[in-house]
């Protein structure tokens, strides 16, 4: 009689574990996240232990390990990850309110990190790249488009605000300027900062914007 | 009484002759009439599709490749299509870079037709074609001869899009049209420019034995160690390109004269695409008996040496090939000509323009 009382209780458990909401404070992850595993039931984006590469050295950025991959920074309270081309132009458009956010998050100890996913891609036309819009982030080169399958990342360029918890809380483009020709209506991923890093809930976690298709390796 | 009334019939003698006068200065396009009234303001709003492009990348009889310049269609209508495409620009026999295009050529298609010409224009971003050359990018395109919302006709098109839009040509002249998408700078030093002609409704009130299309622009390039060229937006950011061009390449029309025979009558429709520079114009060893300013025959110069063209800015240039021999034509400023910015009219051969 007793274990007939129980089961209810076990399938009503089974159940909330089973089709626990995927996403708790955040955003909402796309499904290829979810096929990939790299979230938890909570819509976390797991952590693991290893550092995150020194995009400093490019040599060792080639390969982003799927297991081992440390998205969000020790200490930080957010890390931007900017999806970029190095052959796309849209990132020019942007240019003044990225070097706006690299002066404007260290201060708010968000850190931003740009991620390179396309085929083709090298250092060389990377370091290109930051010579001709005149500002250089940390960066990663995404050759396997690991970073692109976890994040779900479409275009370039998109930016992915993750918070101390690994939960992307805003994504989307940087600003509107290039809807409102030239003219920023909304600083998107600049306000996502600034909420994050004051403890507000991000006001816009989702915005849409225009850019170049991201060419896949695989 | 007999002073009175001869006064009297002298003035409104006067009156009716200046009345005359006002009523017939009001009728047709003459410079001091008000030809606007015919033109057309505005168009309907544009179409965004996705439907599917297959096929050239340009069509439409009012297009020709620079420097030919193809007779202005014998219609009021034009239906026009320049495909935007991401392919590699030949510079030389060494070098060559990524480029986007319209049309699948750099500079993109002559458009020929004539004032008050109404073109019906579809564009497919054909880019996610050729993913293994560049990523798909949007682009759109912007015609300085219409006079339309830009907001409408000159909005991004995606990769695989479509946008169809009409405009009305309103007047004469020599324009460009590039992409309008940001950067701008970025998108025309990679190829994305052209060149529209609008001829007067009635034609030019001169007769030529031959016309060419000449578009000058700036290429702006760097050498990655690995050897490979790609634009350059920190050197085109300092106005300071690797090559000036005639047509596409440096030096292009020293290796491929225009041809001309010794009493002819020339026309060259040019235009300085720039995006940075501009142009000094001249042909050394003729003076130009006409000169339009931006093409427009009211803008009327005569016996010019030298021409300046600001970035954007086109005319139409005429002269005679006073004899046999080799016309060299140079944008002046010296350092654009040691960038490329040089070629030849080839009159040598023995043949004369029939009088």
């Amino acid at each position: 009689m007793r274990q007939r009382h129980h089961r209810p209780f076990f399938f009503f458990l089974l159940t909330i574990l089973l089709f626990a909401p995927t996403s708790a404070g955040g955003q909402q992850l796309g499904t290829d996240s979810l096929k990939n595993n790299s979230i938890d039931r909570c819509g976390n984006l797991k952590s693991v232990n290893a550092p995150i590469i020194n995009p400093i050295s490019p040599t060792s950025s080639e390969e982003i390990p799927s297991r081992k991959e440390k998205l969000i920074v020790s200490g930080s309270k957010g890390t931007a990850y900017f999806f970029l081309g190095s052959l796309c132009p849209c990132t020019d458009a942007h240019k003044h309110s990225i070097m706006e956010l690299m002066s404007l998050a260290p201060k708010k100890n968000v850190k931003l990190v740009a991620v390179f996913p396309n085929k083709g891609e090298s250092v060389e036309l990377i370091e290109h790249f930051f010579k001709g819009v005149g500002f250089k982030l940390n960066y990663l080169v995404d050759s396997t488009n690991r970073l692109v399958k976890r994040f779900g990342a479409k275009k370039t360029p998109e930016v992915f605000l993750i918070d101390e918890k690994g939960r992307v809380v805003y994504s989307g483009p940087i600003d509107d300027s290039v809807e409102n020709l030239g003219q920023i209506k909304n600083a998107y991923l600049k306000n996502a900062v600034l909420d994050l890093a004051e403890g507000r809930p991000v006001s816009v976690p989702r915005a849409e914007g225009s850019g170049c298709w991201i060419v896949r390796n695989r | 009484m007999k002073s009175i009334n001869l006064l009297a019939k002298i003035l409104l003698a006067a009156m009716l002759s200046a009345f005359g006068v006002f009523a017939l200065a009001g009728c047709g396009g003459s410079a001091s009439g008000d030809d606007t009234k015919n033109m057309v303001y505005g168009s309907p709003e544009s179409k965004m599709s996705m439907e599917p492009a297959s096929g050239p990348l340009y069509e439409g009889a009012a297009l020709s490749i620079a420097p030919e310049v193809k007779p202005a269609p014998n219609a009021t209508e034009h239906r026009v299509r320049i495909d935007v495409n991401h392919a590699d620009v030949i510079v030389n026999d060494t070098i060559k870079f990524v480029g986007w295009v319209f049309g699948g050529a750099y500079p993109g298609p002559v458009l020929h037709v004539r004032q008050g010409d109404k073109v019906y224009f579809k564009m497919t971003n054909r880019s996610n074609e050729t993913v293994g050359i560049s990523p798909p990018s949007p682009h759109s395109i912007d015609f300085h001869a219409a006079m339309v919302n830009p907001k409408d006709k000159y909005r991004e098109v995606i990769p695989g899009a479509t946008i169809e839009f009409e405009w009305t040509a309103n007047y004469p002249g020599v324009y460009m049209y590039h992409c309008g998408s940001p950067a701008i700078l970025q998108h025309m030093i990679y190829g994305m420019v052209g060149m529209t002609i609008v001829e007067p409704k009635d034609g030019y009130p001169t007769k030529v034995d031959r016309e060419y299309a000449l578009f000058q622009s700036e290429l702006y390039l760097a050498k990655l160690k690995s050897g490979m060229y790609v634009t350059d937006m920190a050197t085109a950011k300092k106005k300071e390109p690797m090559f000036v061009c005639f047509n596409g390449q440096p030096f292009r029309h020293v290796k491929e004269p225009l041809k001309a025979k010794a009493g002819e009558r020339i026309r060259l429709y040019i235009l300085n695409a720039g995006p940075c520079g501009t142009s000094s114009f001249h042909v050394v060893g003729t003076l130009f008996d006409r000169v339009w300013m931006e093409g427009h025959p009211q803008n009327e110069m005569r016996g010019a040496a030298t021409i300046m063209l600001p970035s954007s800015g086109g005319a139409i240039v005429e002269f005679v090939v006073p004899e046999k021999g080799i016309y060299t034509f140079v944008d002046h400023e010296f350092a654009d000509v040691e960038a490329g910015a040089a070629g030849l009219i080839d009159a040598s051969g023995d043949e004369v323009a029939m009088k």
